[in-house]
């Protein structure tokens, strides 16, 4: 009998938990819908300008860009380049400035000005819209 | 979408000729749950020769391995004898009211997991740069190795799960996320319904449903299992490998344990424990283990050494390093305390309730195969102890940024130890198996 009680309550201890913790998890779930994420957000921002590039390039097949990410240093995050390159592949983007073609992706205007003045040797092939540009490397020495 | 959804059956028709072939029984509710793991894990190694030989992903690439798979599931079917039919534990009434439960819970579980999906559509940071850009290179690139090539420091991690998504996709033809998603949730499906299915075989309804319950309801489950990794399928085949063990079913802890591996990294250390296992506890049926693994390990090794690049944890190695690592007593302390306080934000308030319903339901001494799959487990977690203190990285940021995915993997064989091995049976003792 005792043996029978103790299974029961131990067999009830876990299901309570279990109803309590999918409770939880389900405020938990609602409780993040309301916050947009950040992933989806930088994905949507390349999805729209993909075509744009690859048009300006002439295909993703097989070309290799360049990437650089000018932010304040509260939210620098190596996050954007990886969702760069997700939704740009099968372009190879490489977090570097020494190739022609490079993605800017500039925290605003000024940002932008002040990065192009210290590197002279890159033009704006295409300004993609929200501190997003495709720059193109001047191939003279 | 037709070729989609031949594509999964075909894949859980494979894996249910491997559950066959490896003497689990079919036609219930485990065997189905494994037949949908192994199935969809087992077809990628198929599709892997088939990629490795065409040298790229392609429709019609896809249609010749669907193919290959219908006849190999074909051929295993009619060469394996039927299994011995299994009679659960527990009165019909009890294992219905049980049934009723696990699929509220499953129900319950499901909605949470796509309102998680819902918010992240793409997953977390490592299913986009690591799992998805790899597989969407497989389907865009002219050349397939280029998939290895992006960066996020794991160019050789094996290719599971990005094929199982570039073959979603191709199948499809068109890249939906719908298809990481799905894929992610059959993974959930197929581990919890393993989970709980195993449990209750060996101790009885009752307990079996709370095993899943628990499993679905720990902290990090549905929220990491929504973040698209390959962490879940992982901890699919490491509970597969566990209860195979625990089983005496050799060929299957084989097959279990080779497809860790070609998960991921980390399942190199199920399968070298597993063969450990195996010399320990059953060394004469190694002839079972290397058959069960042999194909899958093929494909491993033929990745391994013709395509991955090195691995960043192995090329951060040397002796003098690592024996410096190694005898720095503050890197384990660090360790064993980060270890805990992710153990309970992955498991949270489980981590006590489950100890304490197994010393008042009462434990019952396990067998030698269970005991191997106890040590199996505490072998995993001591191993990965170990990669952390040697580890060549910063020591936190590693486990900060891996060791809730880590437990993630562990937790349903942590379950299924817990009650389905170390548990008195709570009412009557399992029914034998009858001819």
């Amino acid at each position: 009998m005792l043996a029978r009680t103790r299974t029961i309550l131990g067999l009830a201890a876990i299901a309570v938990c279990a109803v309590l913790g999918l409770a939880q998890r389900s405020r938990e779930a609602d409780r993040n819908l309301s916050s947009a994420d950040r992933i989806a957000l930088l994905a949507e921002r390349w999805h729209e300008r993909r075509a744009a590039i690859e048009e300006e390039i002439g295909g993703l097949e097989g070309t290799r860009l360049g990437y650089k990410h000018v932010a304040p240093p509260s939210s620098r995050s190596a996050l954007p380049y990886f969702v760069a390159q997700y939704v740009l592949a099968p372009a190879w983007v490489d977090q570097a400035t020494d190739l022609e073609w490079v993605l800017g992706d500039f925290a605003n205007a000024a940002a932008r000005r002040a990065w192009l003045q210290k590197h002279e040797r890159f033009q704006v092939a295409r300004n993609l819209g929200e501190g997003a540009v495709l720059l193109r490397r001047d191939s003279a020495p | 979408m037709i070729a989609l959804v031949l594509g999964v059956a075909v894949a859980l028709a494979l894996g249910a000729a491997l559950v066959r072939a490896c003497g689990g029984a079919v036609a219930t509710a485990e065997g189905i749950a494994a037949s949908l793991g192994l199935g969809l894990g087992a077809s990628t190694v198929l599709g892997f020769f088939v990629l490795a030989a065409a040298g790229g992903a392609s429709r019609a690439g896809l249609w010749l391995e669907l193919a290959a798979a219908l006849v190999l599931a074909v051929g295993l079917w009619r060469r394996s004898a039927a299994p011995r039919s299994v009679r659960l534990p527990g009165s019909a009434r009890t294992r219905l009211l049980a049934g009723l439960v696990a699929l509220a819970f499953v129900a319950w579980a499901a909605l949470i997991f796509f309102r998680h999906v819902e918010r992240a559509p793409h997953g977390g940071w490592d299913a986009v740069a690591i799992w998805n850009v790899r597989a969407r290179f497989l389907v865009q690139a002219e050349d397939w190795t280029r998939a290895l090539e992006t960066a996020r420091g794991h160019p050789d991690y094996p290719l599971l799960v990005p094929l199982a998504v570039a073959r979603g996709w191709l199948a499809l033809g068109r890249e939906s996320l719908a298809v990481p998603q799905g894929l992610a949730a059959l993974f959930l499906l197929a581990t919890a319904g393993l989970l709980g299915a195993a449990v209750a075989r060996r101790r009885g309804a009752a307990l079996g449903v709370a095993a899943l319950g628990a499993y679905l309801a720990a902290p990090a489950v549905l929220f990491e299992s929504a973040q698209l990794l390959a962490d879940v399928p992982l901890g699919f085949f490491l509970l597969f490998t566990a209860v195979a063990v625990a089983d005496g079913r050799w060929a299957a802890a084989g097959l279990g344990a080779a497809l860790a591996a070609w998960c991921k990294n980390e399942g190199l250390l199920v399968f070298a424990l597993g063969a450990l296992a195996l010399l320990c506890s059953e060394r004469r049926a190694w002839r079972s283990f290397a058959v069960g693994a042999a194909p899958v390990l093929a494909a491993l090794l033929l990745f391994k050494l013709a395509y991955a690049p090195d691995n960043n944890l192995v090329e951060g190695q040397g002796w003098q390093a690592s024996w410096a690592r190694l005898t720095d007593v503050s890197r384990p302390i660090i360790v064993v305390q980060v270890m805990a306080h992710y153990a309970w934000r992955t498991a949270g308030v489980f981590l006590a309730v489950v100890p304490i319903a197994v010393l008042a339901i009462g434990m019952r001494r396990p067998s030698r195969p269970e005991l191997t799959a106890t040590g199996l487990l505490l072998a995993m977690v001591g191993g990965y102890a170990l990669v952390y203190v040697l580890t060549p990285n910063d020591l936190v940021r590693h486990l900060d940024t891996s060791c809730v995915r880590l437990w993630l993997q562990l937790t349903p064989t942590a379950l299924f130890v817990a009650l389905g091995t170390w548990t008195r049976p709570p009412a009557e003792a399992p029914l034998p198996e009858t001819a």
